[in-house]
């Protein structure tokens, strides 16, 4: 564990969709320039925790709190935590036909841009910013002009959230199951991607099911959730030992 | 008098003939290529044939003014291309009618857009096959508010086989406003290897507006791929949620949900400067609508 500055502390947060709990008594602490990860067995509340986080408003909260930066997370609408630096990569990105990957990402560059007090980017400016970012992932040009995630392969979806997350740059990461449906060569350049972006001012939660990510981005904490609770946590070591013993191993 | 405004310099093997009735234009054998003629619909009832010869290349223009009606004949000689753009963006009181024929002969192919924001209107669009490899695309989009409604009427005659045809209409609706899409794709007896797609795809944006849709198939042949389909809706929830959470604001995210979903629409469109009047005209109408 580092020493930064609290970015995330969640306290008995209990919450669910369409009236069943899925997260019970829920905590955890994350600190600036930590990357943790958590792995459970489907339906133990990961993905509950990444949407809850990034304000669907599908997910009820029933009982707890979310403190982001020491301020009431849950308070606030997803538009304005992503403008403060709360960032969801989507297991399952949507497609928008019509709009371009880069019309949308210079809007949403710019309306953080305007929450910060700063001017906004002129199209041909962002184009160029934007060249630069798809580096990180490692894409064609093209990738800026067609529409967002339409008719992308689901390597490529995955991809654009990382690019996403380049351009935007955020303080807080959640990263829902982004390697899963990518093979070998893909999950190793998104997880470069991620690598690029991690420092020591901000921090990432990667939600995942399978060690396999953790073989190129090394977290500082793994927790393992199981029912809606984390049951474990520990040093990277710990996800090979989920890895070998199965999930069964926590389940009792 | 024929109810027109042709544009008067009309380049050189281009006939006009204009009388009392109508007027009529003939594009000869390989006629310019890339040749865009602006027409205004002036007067109800007006009436236009335009005939065009083998390999000719043409594109027009009819931009419907307030007190337009029309009915025209287009014919398509052997390989000709035509693109044809319908203009209707003026606001009446008396609806708009316009019926539309288009006569292909073979290796002819046809592009053809209805851009509709005025209202209210019925323009029809009827394409018949006279021989086969011929190619037709007939797309539409309607952004309507208020109360106006606007009809189409589109159909699809295969009276021979080895043609292919495509129908895709979109509209967008706010406050009462109705749309309808009939459509008819007939395959004769006899016709095979036709194939034609129908689709339809509706935004409501609130809940007085209404959207009807029919596309229908009648078929005679039997080796045919035809395919048809419609939606209507609301913006999609998931849609919303994924532009707020990359911190765009909801009303602005409606927006460009909504004008994405129009643009798809005008993405055929050459890349001609009148696309651009498109695009521009769709923002100001998909602004109007959503505010």
């Amino acid at each position: 564990m580092k020493n930064g500055v609290p970015i995330l502390q969640i306290h008995g947060l209990d919450a669910g969709i369409e009236g069943k709990t899925i997260l019970k008594d829920f905590h955890m602490m994350v600190r600036a320039g930590e990357v943790h990860a958590i792995m459970g067995p489907n339906g133990s509340g990961k993905s509950t925790l990444a949407k809850v986080l990034a304000g669907d408003a599908h997910y009820e909260v029933t009982k707890g709190t979310v403190l982001y930066k020491g301020q009431n997370l849950l308070a606030l609408p997803p538009e304005e935590r992503a403008l403060r630096g709360v960032f969801l990569a989507f297991q399952y990105p949507v497609e928008i036909a019509g709009v371009s990957n880069a019309a949308f990402l210079r809007m949403a560059y710019n309306s953080k841009r305007k929450h910060d007090g700063k001017s906004e980017v002129d199209p041909l400016e962002f184009e160029e910013f934007l060249l630069e970012k798809i580096k990180v992932v490692d894409m064609k040009e093209d990738f800026i002009r067609r529409s967002v995630n339409h008719g992308f392969s689901g390597g490529e979806k995955k991809r654009n959230e990382i690019m996403q997350m380049a351009v935007l740059d955020p303080l807080l990461a959640v990263l829902d199951e982004t390697d899963s449906g990518l093979d070998i060569d893909a999950l190793r350049e998104v997880a470069a991607g991620i690598n690029k972006l991690r420092r020591p001012d901000n921090a990432m939660i990667l939600i995942t099911h399978y060690q396999r990510l953790l073989d190129y981005v090394k977290p500082d904490v793994v927790h393992i959730l199981s029912n809606g609770r984390i049951v474990k946590s520990g040093p990277a070591s710990l996800a090979l030992e989920l890895e070998k013993k199965g999930y069964e191993w926590i389940s009792h | 008098m024929s109810g027109f405004r042709i544009d008067s310099s009309l380049p050189q093997g281009i006939q006009l003939e204009e009388t009392a009735e109508g007027a009529t234009l003939t594009v000869p054998e390989r006629g310019m290529f890339d040749l865009l003629i602006p027409i205004g619909v002036r007067a109800k009832n007006a009436k236009l044939r335009v005939v065009t010869g083998a390999t000719s290349r043409v594109r027009l223009v009819l931009d419907y003014e307030l007190e337009a009606g029309l009915e025209a004949t287009f014919e398509l000689g052997a390989g000709a291309f035509m693109d044809v753009f319908h203009l209707e963006r003026q606001k009446r009181d008396k609806a708009l009618s316009s019926i539309n024929k288009y006569l292909l002969k073979k290796h002819a192919s046809l592009n053809v857009w209805t851009f509709a924001s005025g209202g209210p209107a019925c323009i029809a669009h009827d394409v018949k096959f006279l021989e086969p490899h011929g190619f037709a695309s007939v797309h539409g989009l309607s952004l309507l508010g208020e109360s106006t409604n606007v009809v189409h009427r589109v159909t699809a005659d295969h009276a021979v086989g080895h043609c292919a045809s495509r129908q895709f209409y979109k509209s967008v609706l706010s406050g009462h406003a109705r749309s309808a899409f009939e459509s008819l794709v007939q395959v004769a007896k006899g016709a095979d290897k036709t194939d034609s797609k129908q689709l339809n795809k509706n935004l409501l944006l609130s809940k007085d507006a209404v959207a009807t849709s029919r596309p229908e198939l009648s078929i005679h042949a039997d080796d045919v791929a035809c395919a048809h389909g419609s939606a209507t809706g609301e913006l999609r929830k998931e849609e919303l949620f994924y532009l707020r959470s990359r911190g765009i604001a909801e009303t602005d995210a409606r927006l460009v949900l909504t004008e994405g979903f129009a643009m798809e629409a005008l993405e055929d469109v050459p890349e001609i400067p009148l696309k651009a009047e498109l695009v521009e005209l769709l923002k100001l109408k998909i602004a109007e609508l959503a505010a």
